[in-house]
């Protein structure tokens, strides 16, 4: 199963569970439901990392690190150290965790991405910059890491840049 | 893709369960649209993550898409899939009026769409509850949403993916009048659900 994809292609497309790391002027994309896009960018070194993660917990379920908020977060920090990343310069944006069928039970997994993904940036010390959490709709994302810029489309809105 | 793909050993099992019901959904569009809609069973199998992300519709902007909750304790969602002209052109025909180029939806054209998901998920539930033995498989309201379909697929595989690695993949394509039109319908039964199907398909090969 496929980690990461790496690279400075025009733009990388991030599935599910996949985490893309960036080096300009390469750029990234996801679109997201329930899930939630992590984008790590070192705004001095401009390398970036963007995670698609699935689920709160890996619980010591197989997977790819981007899958899960626990992994996918100690993974992108190590990688992106690894690569000459200072974790000093290191910000973090979260965007998706839609609820899109208003209902109960697997339909709120968004909320519970986005809060431990909360939890585990505060405990490795990683400033959030940004945040577009929830709603009932879907998202498409593109990050670029030179510009640090993260645009968000929701479908019938305008374009918002985080 | 308008053939069946087989990629397991349960692929054949699957299909033997799906196709009838795909039947059922045929025959019932067909004779709520007064046209000849031939539903095909495109696909069936269970997927890996990455897997399903090569399978996700990869469309510029966001889709037409009716979501049909099956309710109860053997939840999932039937998603119908479109492409902005062919629900205009069914909401248009189901209502008998002339093509009109606009944006906006009219409440009447949402509900022909939303009465085309009843029509559909109820034909194709009938048919699984029929071969797995249950009593009936209830759909909830459908609802219309102007939506990317990857975000929607995402949000409905999560039935499945919160408790599997796997998720079974089920989409049916359509020709209306014998021409291959921008749809498709997923069926994604939650993990419950899943192990009935399942449990039918053993039945079934062991008679």
């Amino acid at each position: 199963m496929q980690t990461a994809k790496e690279g400075t292609a025009a733009t990388q497309s991030v599935g599910m569970g996949q985490i893309a790391l960036l080096t300009p002027p390469g750029s990234a994309n996801a679109v997201l439901g329930s899930c939630v896009a992590l984008v790590l960018h070192d705004e001095r070194t401009k390398l970036a990392a963007v995670a698609h993660v699935v689920l709160p917990a890996s619980n010591c379920r197989p997977g790819t690190p981007g899958k899960f908020a626990d992994t996918a977060v100690a993974w992108m920090l190590d990688e992106l150290m690894k690569k000459g990343a200072d974790k000093r310069y290191i910000v973090a944006k979260l965007v998706g965790g839609a609820n899109m069928f208003a209902s109960n039970g697997p339909f709120q997994i968004g909320q519970q991405n986005a809060e431990a993904l909360r939890k585990h940036l505060q405990d490795a010390k990683v400033r959030i910059a940004a945040e577009n959490i929830g709603g009932t709709q879907g998202r498409r994302i593109t990050f670029d890491p030179s510009s640090g810029r993260l645009n968000v489309e929701v479908a019938g809105q305008s374009v918002l840049c985080l | 893709m308008n053939s069946c793909e087989t990629n397991s050993l349960t692929a054949t099992p699957w299909a033997n369960l799906f196709e009838p019901a795909t039947r059922s959904a045929s025959d019932a569009i067909s004779r709520w649209t007064r046209r000849r809609m031939e539903l095909t069973l495109a696909e069936v199998r269970e997927l890996t993550l990455d897997e399903l992300g090569g399978e996700l519709p990869d469309r510029a902007g966001p889709s037409t898409i009716v979501t049909v909750a099956i309710a109860g304790d053997l939840s999932g969602q039937m998603i119908l899939l479109f492409d902005d002209t062919q629900a205009r052109y069914l909401a248009e025909t189901l209502l008998n009026r002339k093509h009109e180029e606009t944006e906006s939806w009219h409440e009447l054209e949402l509900s022909a769409l939303q009465e085309t998901g009843n029509v559909f998920g109820s034909a194709f539930l009938n048919a699984i509850a029929s071969l797995t033995g249950q009593k009936f498989l209830l759909p909830s309201p459908p609802t219309v949403m102007q939506e990317f379909a990857a975000s929607v697929i995402e949000q409905a595989v999560m039935l499945q993916l919160t408790e599997s690695d796997n998720v079974l993949y089920c989409r049916t394509g359509m020709l209306r009048d014998g021409e291959s039109v921008d749809f498709m319908a997923l069926f994604v039964p939650s993990t419950e659900l899943l192990e009935q199907l399942r449990q039918a398909i053993h039945a079934q090969l062991m008679n």
